[in-house]
């Protein structure tokens, strides 16, 4: 044998080694990351797939939750005077404070929750833009969500910012731009009949309309003054199938994040829906939100036997599954209004 | 036959391969392995993007009898998760734990308040509604005292954390156990635990009184949550009317239904503070139920009564 060929040889078994070495290595070292990562990969493959195969396509968006906040600039306290000339300084009382800014729609309601429970709400003036503040609160790790509902009472989906409030400072959070809401005019609609989405955002934005689909269909349409657009999407290149939609808006460059997702049926006939404006699941009590009520009557049966009727509420309301864990939290979480 | 057809047509390719790049065979083997696994690793491996979940302490290294705090905390890597749960096990012998604080926590409600299950077991379970996406979210804190000398782990359990998608989806998790040795003595300064003088109240919170067919058989309840950025809270209690007031837990099954008596629930932290909030009487007492007024109704008649018959008396 050739001094080259045993050196490509030794070279060949050299990054054998290094690889199954480093393979071993990362699944010693990471505690099942690799496997466990694997696992859940392939398991939500194959939900996928099932998902498809029965008609029910899930979206694994882009982009689900706000964009990255503006970085909140607080504002200390001013300075004491200095220099003589006597007199008792009484310095300014402590506020810790926080204010919030942004657009959400015209005259819209705009509410603010800290730690998922409502603290202010506020009206957006004409043009949708909106300021809200809170005071009088500890220092400490919050958890701030705002949403709006639109003139037709549908709320928008949660844009949340987690903030590190600092005693006696007020914090300053600008920029927000709210999702717009979105809805449908039919709940199932014959292949190739055309199916008008609507919704509310800023005035004259620009709204983004996503559809998914074997591949994603997009199209735009300009909001009017009022902030209200309508698209009226053709499903003839829909496959017969569940579908969902989303919308997004931009305005003087900036853009919103993606909506909630609507769903509605492609089949053989259609079948209006008028917009409704209650949470579509995890509202267990039937008040037309989901909050702390609901977290209870949910935390009553957890790790519990459900009872016929909640067995019902369960299936249509939560995951279906029969029984109350951290996937119907979850879903509650997500559909959250204080 | 058709297999074997193949056998023969692979066997043939590979020694085109070979012969193209003037390899042997073996050779060639040896690098599609290797091939196939990097691509393994970038095309699969890379996808999966985890979030983490970290214990969190200044050093690994205690004396026996010194007290540390470690944390958990949640780093999203950029996905919105919305519910977390799992347990932390511990080894009993060598560690005890003095101290549980979840005040800051990002976890907004608790399905399960962390608490210690069994020898060494700390299960936690909660949710954040509209979701958390950031790099330093506290779960929660832990105070341990080293209690002999030795190596050990402080390890997590079934930890589970969830999408905020509306359907619960299972987020891909990295987990680091935290190792730890103590020993009689340790060269490097230990930083203390730190101390939290927590002198405010609990936040304001709102208790709210419902009724619901699905649990305590349609009867009132009362569901409350306060906040607490400093030790976290302890516990509740409900006051209705003039009875005791009981500890109690979110949904409360009210005693008095009612609802004609104000209600006062109390928040307190682990520091004492205390955070209490009336709710008003919903509904008007009854006036045969007034029992204050009723007496004093009584002893006027009766007074009455006295001073007529004394009365009449005195005019014969």
């Amino acid at each position: 044998m050739t001094a080259y060929k045993k050196v490509g040889r030794l070279i060949l078994l050299l990054c054998l080694v290094c690889s199954i070495t480093y393979s071993a290595f990362s699944l010693l070292q990471e505690n099942n990351r690799l496997i466990s990562g694997i696992l859940l990969s392939v398991k939500n493959k194959i939900k996928y797939c099932i998902g498809a195969m029965q008609g029910v396509v899930t979206i694994t968006g882009l982009v689900l939750g706000p964009l990255p906040p503006p970085s909140p600039s607080p504002s200390p306290l001013p300075l004491p005077p200095g220099g003589g000339g006597g007199g008792v300084y009484i310095p300014p009382p402590v506020v810790t404070q926080v204010n919030f800014s942004g657009r959400a729609y015209p005259k819209s309601a705009v509410t603010l929750l800290k730690d998922a429970q409502i603290a202010a709400t506020t009206i957006a003036g004409a043009d949708a833009n909106f300021q809200i503040s809170i005071s009088g609160i500890s220092g400490g790790n919050y958890i701030f969500s705002v949403y709006a509902e639109d003139s037709k009472g549908i709320r928008s989906c949660l844009l949340t910012f987690p903030i590190n409030v600092t005693p006696g400072v007020t914090t300053k959070v600008s920029g927000i731009f709210i999702a717009p809401t979105i809805a449908v005019d039919k709940s199932e609609v014959k292949r190739g009949d055309n199916i008008a989405i609507f919704g509310q955002s800023a005035p004259n934005s620009e709204i983004t309309i996503a559809v998914n689909s074997d591949e994603e269909f997009f199209a735009k349409t300009p909001a009017d003054k009022n902030g209200v657009y309508l698209y009226n999407f053709d499903t003839s290149p829909l496959a017969i199938e569940q579908h969902f939609a989303r919308s997004k808006s931009a305005y003087n460059g900036e853009i919103s994040s993606w909506s909630k997702s609507i769903g509605f049926l492609v089949s053989t006939k259609s079948i209006p829906a008028p917009p409704t404006k209650c949470p579509a699941k995890t509202d267990l009590n039937n008040d037309c939100r989901v909050n702390l009520v609901d977290f209870s009557i949910a935390a009553y049966w957890y790790k519990r036997p459900l009872s016929a009727a909640f067995k019902l509420i369960e299936q249509e309301r939560l995951s279906g599954d029969a029984k109350i864990d951290l996937v119907d939290f979850s879903i509650m979480a997500y559909y959250w209004t204080g | 036959m058709i297999k074997i057809q193949n056998s023969k047509q692979f066997k043939t390719l590979e020694f085109r391969i070979s012969n193209l790049f003037r390899v042997s065979i073996f050779e060639l083997r040896i690098l599609i392995v290797c091939v196939l696994i990097f691509v393994f690793y970038i095309f699969i491996i890379e996808t999966v993007n985890a979030a983490k979940l970290n214990f969190v302490s200044p050093t690994q290294e205690f004396a026996v009898g010194q007290q540390f705090q470690v944390d958990l905390v949640l780093n999203t890597e950029n996905e919105e998760i919305n519910a977390v749960e799992g347990k932390v096990i511990f080894p009993g012998e060598l560690l005890e734990l003095k101290e549980i604080r979840d005040g800051n926590s990002i976890v907004n409600f608790w399905i399960e308040r962390p608490k210690i299950e069994q020898d060494g077991t700390i299960c936690f379970s909660g949710i954040i509604p509209g979701g958390y996406n950031d790099g330093q979210g506290l779960i929660l804190s832990i105070t341990f005292l080293a209690k002999k000398e030795g190596n050990g782990a402080i390890k997590f359990g079934e930890v589970k954390a969830l999408r905020n998608d509306g359907q619960g989806t299972e987020v891909p998790l990295t987990i680091s156990n935290f190792q730890f040795s103590i020993s009689k003595e340790v060269l490097t300064t230990q930083p203390p635990v730190p101390e939290i003088k927590d002198l405010e109240p609990p936040e304001n919170f709102k208790p709210e009184i419902a009724s619901d067919p699905t649990i305590f058989e349609g009867k009132w309840f009362l569901v409350f949550a306060a906040q607490d950025k400093g030790s976290g809270i302890d516990h509740y209690e409900v006051c209705e009317g003039k009875r005791k007031c009981l500890t109690a837990e979110s949904p409360y099954l009210l005693q008095n239904q009612s609802l004609d008596k104000e209600i006062i629930v109390k928040a307190i932290d682990k520091s004492g503070n205390e955070r209490s909030v009336t709710i008003p009487a919903r509904f008007a007492r009854a006036w045969y139920k007034d029992y204050a007024a009723l007496t004093i109704l009584i002893i006027v008649a009766f007074m009455y009564l006295i001073w007529k018959i004394l009365w009449k008396k005195r005019r014969k």
